[in-house]
């Protein structure tokens, strides 16, 4: 009995301060862990890429030398040039700032939203949470390219919008993670103890509720942007994407794919661009999700 | 059993009416008209001002989506505007071919997914399990699309053996299949996976053993069954993903499908076949969902009692009369 | 034919994880004869499970290695059979009953199955004649057998361990292994599962080894005890010799850590200390550095003596007759 007054007390310590030692430790494991690490170290190539395309790319992504159309890759342009004699190195590093911009901005959308929703379906419950979990459940009934599709089509192919499609479809799965988890925190020994001392509801969920329930969402935001990376490249695939002539992904195999029988490298690389770039936040999503919640890990 | 599946098909009927008033207002608001998409640049105003009466578009917002859901009840998703044939036989004839490929590559994830999977648990941190792991990962990785289009370059343009699009003989579906299906065997794969690996670690697979039970029949009725349920939930959520990822695929093999006929419809602003296809794939997926509810309680007892009493407040271990018998 | 069931010679088995070896048993010698039981005594961690699951063969590998010794059952040495062999031995020659019937039983089949499926692997005998088999074992275990299509979770905890008592005896096995089969329990059921074990063995003239923690149930079935610490057996002997001759200082502090209502003591005196770290065990007695009464040759390999007939201890204060009283 003398135990249970002193408990809270220290949870609420370890929480408040998110437990610099369990950090530390957190990071420690996903260090251990050698496929998340080269997850990490592509990402961060990626991002200096996206950051500063034209420090790195060697030639204007647009500049057309039709004289050089259709180059094997060579010392000169390492991987080629596409039908209009454009450099694809440079063209996919500047195609890594398009699908970075999409990936990063969708995704930070939904899950502003999403979690937002799932806090407060899962915090408040009864009609609250049922009225908010059917709108969710709309969402989800559609499936999400092809809401992507009409998205996109019905308000035009531009970058922002193609955020919205992106950011719209990927909410759902945020909402109802969060949700969950919530409804696990908000449960516990803590929450009730900050109750006690007469916190508000915003309170609470803000400096209790939510930060406990952290881990599942921080890897669905690199699974998320994973995914958005490919529906991106998808779109723009069907010619429903990144308007020409930013540099994307997804339209230069769209692009390419007609020139396949003759010049197999057009498609290729793009395709293993996209393929590098979701592998490394698949691959650094899981071991994100190792890294902080052990037991999960096999 | 049955009023769980009454109560689940009376809420999807609202969750219809809430797509129904997504897709519809999406295509309501946005810019551009059907009318100048349709009857081009010749027609004149009179024409534009028929075209909106015989199409019902001349109407409030509100009274045409309420004439949308009314005629929905009857089966009746309009004309399409482009071909004036019912939009509902148009979706119906191109979702056969979407459906037909969703479930051909579901079968193919299926059993390529559960199958590496149970091997990669068994032998967890084998030469087997780092390679098709790392695979799993690569294949989740990959756009389809482009994968369609290697596998195109490599069985139609290197090698000969298959043919590049069409449906016109079996030979076509391979490709697709293997294509749309292939993210969906590696996630089946990863669950299937960490699951047995899970279900291989419980005590009662310890029992099974000390009863002197073999291996396979170990790993076969008493982990799998056990670490089933979260594969069958992967797979459902699988099927939506592979409705939608079917569409860009179709374009790659340049199939007449479902995905196809909303993105040539969206175009043009041709309202009942995109509304009427978003609508169509919403209400299979939402079958889809409930089949794998049922399919939970089928295979999990413990799920199942939760449906067989609802009323009964019974705990799920019942203060049991042999105990108190032999006290 | 040989009086004894079962003789543990030198038993070591070890766990290698992350670059430690843990040493769960170290050396354990045991034996047991024809329709005796045995209690195996001891702290958490202390190698008892890992001893049952070593005469099993199913300790897990990875990680668990038996490192070296013999398990003799019926004059034949388990370790050395192939895997087959031991299949046939498992659930029908020795069996085992586990600590926590919550997890122990497959929550997706039906109990009657369950209890089945341990028939049909060792008798001929056709699916439908397993389950009317199965069916008497639950009346035997005190379970109503209209409940054998019914599922675990519909079952008490108590009840539950009644099905494992019902599976680890449906073949009439000659060894039966209890692993704290009432630490689980609510403490109104132990008495009853403990009684019903009890009286199941000795009908069918079965050998039980019942592995535990509590003396209390060791002194109300056992004829034998043996005292285990950090994987050895450090006193052995009939439940006389240990209850009221006991000598090793581990075996006086756990009696010492229990009350005992019969006599008035102030508090309770628990074992100073805790058990040493099985990733780095000391040489000599692995009991010497909480030992009360450790000295010089405490440090150097202790052999185990005899001071009365049947009565094993391995402490050198016995042969000094040194023994505190």
């Amino acid at each position: 009995m003398l135990k249970t007054k002193s408990q809270p007390e220290e949870r609420e310590n370890e929480v408040a301060l998110g437990g610099r030692s369990r950090n530390k430790e957190i990071f420690r494991r996903f260090l251990k862990n050698r496929a998340a690490v080269v997850g990490l170290a592509i990402i961060i190539v990626l991002t200096i890429f996206a950051l500063f395309p034209g420090k790195i790319a060697p030639y204007d992504y647009a500049a057309q030398q039709l004289r050089n159309k259709y180059m094997f890759p060579s010392a000169q342009h390492i991987m080629g040039t596409d039908e209009f004699g454009r450099d694809v190195f440079s063209r996919l590093v500047w195609g890594c700032r398009t699908s970075l911009v999409i990936g990063v901005s969708a995704i930070a959308i939904a899950c502003a939203i999403g979690v937002a929703i799932g806090c407060i379906a899962g915090f408040y419950g009864d009609i609250i949470d049922n009225v908010l979990m059917r709108i969710i459940d709309i969402l989800l009934a559609v499936p999400n390219t092809l809401l992507g599709i009409s998205i996109v089509a019905a308000l035009g192919n531009t970058i922002p919008n193609l955020i919205l499609a992106i950011g719209l479809g990927a909410m759902p799965a945020f909402a109802r993670i969060t949700r969950s988890a919530v409804i696990t925190v908000k449960e516990q020994e803590f929450v009730e103890a900050a109750r006690a001392t007469g916190a508000s509801n915003r309170r609470i969920i803000l400096r209790y509720v939510l930060p406990n329930s952290m881990a599942p969402i921080i890897v669905q935001v690199s699974m998320g942007i994973a995914r958005a990376i490919l529906t991106v490249s998808g779109l723009s695939f069907i010619g429903l994407g990144v308007p020409a002539p930013t540099p994307e992904w997804g339209s230069m195999l769209s692009s390419g794919r007609n020139y396949i029988r003759d010049y197999w490298y057009i498609i290729t690389f793009p395709g293993v661009a996209i393929m590098l770039a979701v592998f490394a936040f698949n691959l650094f999503g899981d071991g994100l999700r190792d890294a902080l919640d052990p037991r999960l890990k096999n | 059993m049955a009023r769980f599946i009454l109560k689940r098909l009376l809420m999807m009927i609202l969750v219809m009416m809430g797509v129904v008033l997504l897709v519809f207002s999406m295509i309501y608001f946005s810019p551009g008209k059907p009318e100048d998409y349709i009857l081009g640049d010749m027609a004149t105003p009179a024409d534009k001002q028929a075209f909106r009466v015989e199409n019902g578009l001349d109407k409030p917002f509100i009274v045409q989506y309420f004439i949308y859901l009314k005629n929905m009840t009857k089966g009746n998703l309009g004309i399409s505007y482009t071909t004036r044939r019912p939009a509902i036989d148009e979706i119906l004839e191109r979702f056969t071919v979407t459906f037909k490929i969703s479930l051909l590559s579901i079968a193919f994830s299926i059993m390529v997914g559960i199958g590496t999977g149970v091997v990669s648990a068994v032998r967890q941190y084998s030469i087997w399990d780092n390679i098709s792991r790392v695979l799993a990962i690569a294949g989740m990785s990959m756009p389809n699309f482009w994968l369609g289009l290697m596998l195109i370059l490599l069985f139609s343009v290197v090698l000969g053996w298959l043919p590049a699009s069409g449906i016109a003989t079996w030979k076509h579906w391979i490709l697709p299949a293997i294509t749309v299906g292939s993210a969906s065997t590696a996630s089946i794969m990863r669950m299937t996976r960490s699951s047995m690996l899970e279900a291989i670690r419980q005590d009662y697979i310890r029992t099974a053993k000390a009863k002197g039970q073999k291996n396979l029949v170990i790993i076969f009725v008493h982990a799998f069954r056990n670490a089933v349920i979260p594969i069958i939930t992967i797979i459902g959520i699988n099927f939506g993903f592979l409705l939608g990822g079917a569409a860009v695929v179709e374009t790659v093999f340049a199939i007449p499908g479902l995905g196809k006929l909303i993105v040539d419809g969206i175009k043009v602003k041709n309202a009942p076949v995109v509304q009427g296809g978003i609508v169509f794939a919403a209400v299979v997926m939402s079958f889809i969902n409930l089949i794998v509810d049922v399919l939970y309680a089928y295979v999990d007892p413990r799920i199942r009692s939760q449906y067989m009493r609802p009323r009964s407040k019974r705990r799920i271990s019942e203060p049991s009369k042999g105990d108190a018998a032999n006290a | 034919m040989n009086k004894k069931i079962l003789e543990i010679k030198d038993l070591h088995v070890h766990y290698l994880t992350d670059g430690y070896t843990v040493k769960a048993v170290n050396g354990v010698n045991l034996s047991l004869a024809r329709g005796e039981s045995l209690g195996l005594v001891g702290e958490t961690g202390a190698g008892k499970t890992t001893t049952a699951l070593g005469i099993l063969g199913l300790v897990p590998n990875p990680p668990g290695k038996v490192i070296k010794g013999e398990i003799i059952y019926n004059n034949e040495n388990l370790l050395r059979k192939s895997d087959a062999q031991m299949r046939k031995i498992r659930g029908r020659e020795i069996s085992m009953i586990f600590q926590d019937p919550m997890t122990a039983l497959n929550p997706v089949l039906t109990v009657g199955a369950q209890i089945a499926e341990v028939i049909r692997l060792h008798e001929k005998i056709s699916a439908g004649d397993a389950l009317i088999r199965a069916c008497e074992m639950m009346r035997l275990v005190g379970i109503d057998d209209v409940r054998h299509d019914e599922y675990p979770h519909q079952f008490s905890g108590g009840m539950k361990q009644r099905i494992v008592i019902a599976i680890a005896l449906a073949c009439n096995p000659s060894l039966l292994l209890a692993d704290e089969p009432t630490t689980a329990l609510d403490v109104t059921i132990q008495e009853q599962v403990l009684d019903l074990i009890e009286k199941l063995r000795r009908e069918r003239g079965a050998s039980l080894i019942l592995i535990s923690h509590d003396l209390g149930i060791v002194a109300e079935v056992c004829e034998k005890v043996a005292i285990i610490y950090a994987g050895e057996i450090v006193e052995y002997g009939t439940a006389g010799h240990i209850f009221d001759r006991r000598a090793h200082p581990y075996t006086r502090g756990l009696f010492d850590s229990i009350p005992d209502f019969s006599r008035k003591v102030h508090r309770l005196r628990p074992i100073e200390g805790m058990m040493s770290d099985p990733t780095k065990l000391p040489e000599g007695c692995f009991f010497a550095e909480r030992c009360p009464y450790a000295f010089e040759p405490c440090r150097k390999i202790v052999p185990v003596f005899e001071p009365e007939p049947g009565h094993l201890v391995k402490c050198v204060l016995v042969e000094k007759g040194k023994a505190p009283q």
